[in-house]
């Protein structure tokens, strides 16, 4: 990989994208610097640490409005950063010395920079905070959720990369991430209820289910909300709270990030860039989506109406096939309705 | 010979619909080599496969002797491209295009960066989404030339330009052949600029290659004759004569269009019964006129 490609493309990133890392900055300080600033406008009662209650939900219980923000954020900047350019900055760049490989390493490392940057510097700003005035958070705590919720913006960073390589617009990037994201959450939970339709769920294997869905479930990295395992039998919590394992959790983001960036430079150096929205790996993005539709709802159709496991397979591989089916003569359909009334204009070429 | 470019059987289709059909061709280095063809034609998806925005599906092409297959980028270090629509960074200014470029080519020239910028009069702080197409065009053609490059594809550069700056584009691009041997590969509509300018010239139709050959060659092969024939022409025998593209009659004149030599032709047609033989003038763009009727694209001219 050529040094000097590499140094002209982080500085390309830089020029490029300086003023929406600044916003992203602006937008996850938001809410930390607010309730501190809210605190000491109006004085919310007596209680010395009660400006820092909303750093400690941050912290601690997670899902704050912080959180949420940084994660949309993470995806939107890797939407902005690869789709944003495809039809101009990108069509320009692949005609210099740069490998794809480059240019996707490249929007990695300068995105990742900005997002670890920003994690720091609102990190710091928590522990400097806490040496000037009482808080009701120790400065582990700020280490702690801070190396977690950094990784985890990486990794949800890649995967907007990757979902970016291969497709085009800023919001259906966001959406296909989203899916993505949510697809080992959906199907352990769908193989969850069909098994336990037919066999009994003991209570390990079910903990050793949501085990797997908190960990590969990336916004529960940031939520924690998966770290209290409530167990089916009885509503309880099971074993009480699943403790971060930090070695483990770390391990898993990094290498979440590492495949989602392979996939991207992979798809990168495939897709011609001139049919922008196709996945040209393995076919067309809409066969991909209609098989997957058909998958999801072949699964919880299947087991609505099958009586034994054994039907189960039967009417699941039928259910497939059959909405699979309905949902491309639905798009024939549409297509050639689209095309009929003169609307298609994708074939087009001056 | 040394070849600046060459491709063997370069097939890419979208959506099932051939877009250059098994082409080979090869174009010697340091030549200005027009590319020509009629719309769709395949000419930007060429120029666009060798520098490498899109794909080929089959075949192989070797610019500067490397394959377009290879996925480093140093393939492209001395390979400038000009398309009809630049594409840059519409936030950046130009000056920030210039330095990116210094960036990213190992032989940037800075001096002659500043040289064309200014001969070109163009505006160093203006952002480029605000520049004119034909500014665009100019800060593309100045970044093509400043990373001193072996080769330069053109994809109809100066197609809207108006004609102080197409003839200062020309101006630019034949110096830059004649005094630092720069391969100059050029796709174009505009046959009077190629006919000032290139020296050799290739067509494709449908994707395939017509021909490829010099234009000093292509003009002593191809000829318009007026025939002067003392009774009725003899149409069968004109219709039949070798490397006939296309004629037309009127009374006991006929016009001929034909590849050949001219002493040959002159021969077969005094066999025919001409009685007076006159060469028309005959420019680049009729020949490609009466080449594409050739193969069936004339809109019943």
């Amino acid at each position: 990989m050529g040094v000097m490609a590499m140094k002209g493309l982080l500085w390309k990133e830089w020029t490029q994208n300086r003023w929406y890392f600044l916003l992203a900055f602006l937008a996850l300080g938001l809410q930390p610097s607010w309730g501190a600033l809210n605190y000491g406008i109006n004085q919310q009662g007596n209680i010395a640490i009660a400006w820092a209650f909303g750093i400690k939900q941050i912290l601690v219980a997670g899902s704050s409005a912080m959180e949420t923000t940084a994660m949309v954020v993470a995806v939107f900047l890797a939407a902005l950063m690869l789709t944003g350019e495809r039809g101009n900055g990108l069509n320009y760049l692949v005609t210099t010395p740069v490998s794809r490989r480059e240019i996707i390493i490249s929007k990695f490392i300068g995105g990742s920079l900005a997002l670890i940057i920003i994690m720091f510097l609102i990190s710091l700003s928590f522990i400097v905070a806490i040496k000037w005035y009482p808080a009701g958070y120790k400065v582990s705590e700020v280490i702690n959720w801070s190396v977690i919720t950094t990784l985890a913006l990486l990794c949800l960073f890649s995967l907007g990369l990757w979902v970016a390589s291969f497709t085009q617009g800023i919001v259906i990037v966001t959406l296909i991430t989203a899916v993505i994201m949510a697809l080992p959450w959906i199907f352990i939970s769908m193989a969850t209820q069909v098994y336990g339709q037919y066999y009994l769920l003991s209570a390990s294997l079910e903990l050793k289910l949501r085990y797997l869905q908190t960990y590969f479930f990336i916004p529960n990295y940031i939520s924690r909300e998966g770290y209290f395992i409530a167990s089916s039998h009885g509503g309880l919590i099971t074993g009480g709270a699943n403790a971060p394992f930090y070695p483990l959790e770390i391990t898993v983001l990094v290498l979440i990030s590492g495949f989602c960036l392979w996939g991207a430079i992979k798809m990168l150096e495939r897709n011609p860039l001139e049919s922008p929205g196709e996945i040209l790996l393995w076919g067309s993005f809409r066969q991909i989506g209609m098989i997957l539709i058909a998958l999801l709802n072949a699964i919880l159709w299947a087991a609505k109406i099958a009586s034994t496991p054994g039907w189960y397979v039967v009417y699941f591989f039928a259910l497939w096939l059959g909405i699979y089916f309905l949902l491309y003569a639905v798009s024939w359909a549409g297509g050639w309705l689209i095309g009929k009334a003169g609307l298609d204009f994708r074939n087009y070429r001056g | 010979m040394d070849y600046a470019l060459q491709t063997q059987a370069l097939y890419k289709s979208f959506d099932g619909c051939k877009a250059v059909d098994g082409l080979d061709l090869t174009v010697p280095a340091g030549s200005i080599f027009g590319l020509i063809g009629p719309n769709g034609a395949g000419k930007s998806t060429l120029i666009q496969m060798l520098i490498g925005i899109i794909r080929p599906d089959k075949g192989e092409a070797y610019i500067l002797g490397r394959s377009i297959r290879e996925k480093d980028g140093g393939i492209r270090n001395q390979v400038g491209y000009v398309p009809d629509v630049p594409v840059m960074y519409p936030s950046f200014s130009v000056a920030e295009m210039y330095r990116l470029g210094s960036k990213l080519y190992p032989y940037w020239d800075w001096q002659r960066c500043r040289d064309l910028h200014h001969s070109f009069d163009l505006p160093a702080a203006g952002h480029i989404r605000s520049l004119s197409r034909g500014q665009k065009v100019q800060v593309a053609l100045v970044m093509a030339l400043a990373l001193r490059p072996r080769l330069l594809l053109l994809d109809e550069p100066t197609a809207g330009l108006d004609p102080v700056v197409r003839r200062a584009f020309l101006h630019t691009i034949v110096e830059e052949a004649a005094s630092r041997g720069t391969t100059i590969f050029y796709s174009t509509h505009n046959l009077n600029d190629l006919e000032q300018s290139a020296d050799h010239i290739a067509a494709i139709h449908r994707g395939k290659l017509l021909f490829s050959r010099s234009l000093d060659e292509l003009k002593e092969s191809m000829h318009r004759v007026q025939v002067v024939f003392t009774g009725e022409p003899p149409v069968e025998a004109i219709a039949s004569l070798p490397g006939l593209f296309n004629w037309q009659s009127s009374g006991k004149v006929v016009i001929i269009t034909i590849n050949g030599e001219l002493d040959s032709i002159y021969a077969r047609l005094t066999v025919l019964g001409a009685e007076m033989i006159k060469v028309m003038d005959f420019d680049l763009e009729s020949m490609f006129v009466e080449l594409m009727k050739a193969v069936g694209y004339g809109f019943g001219m």
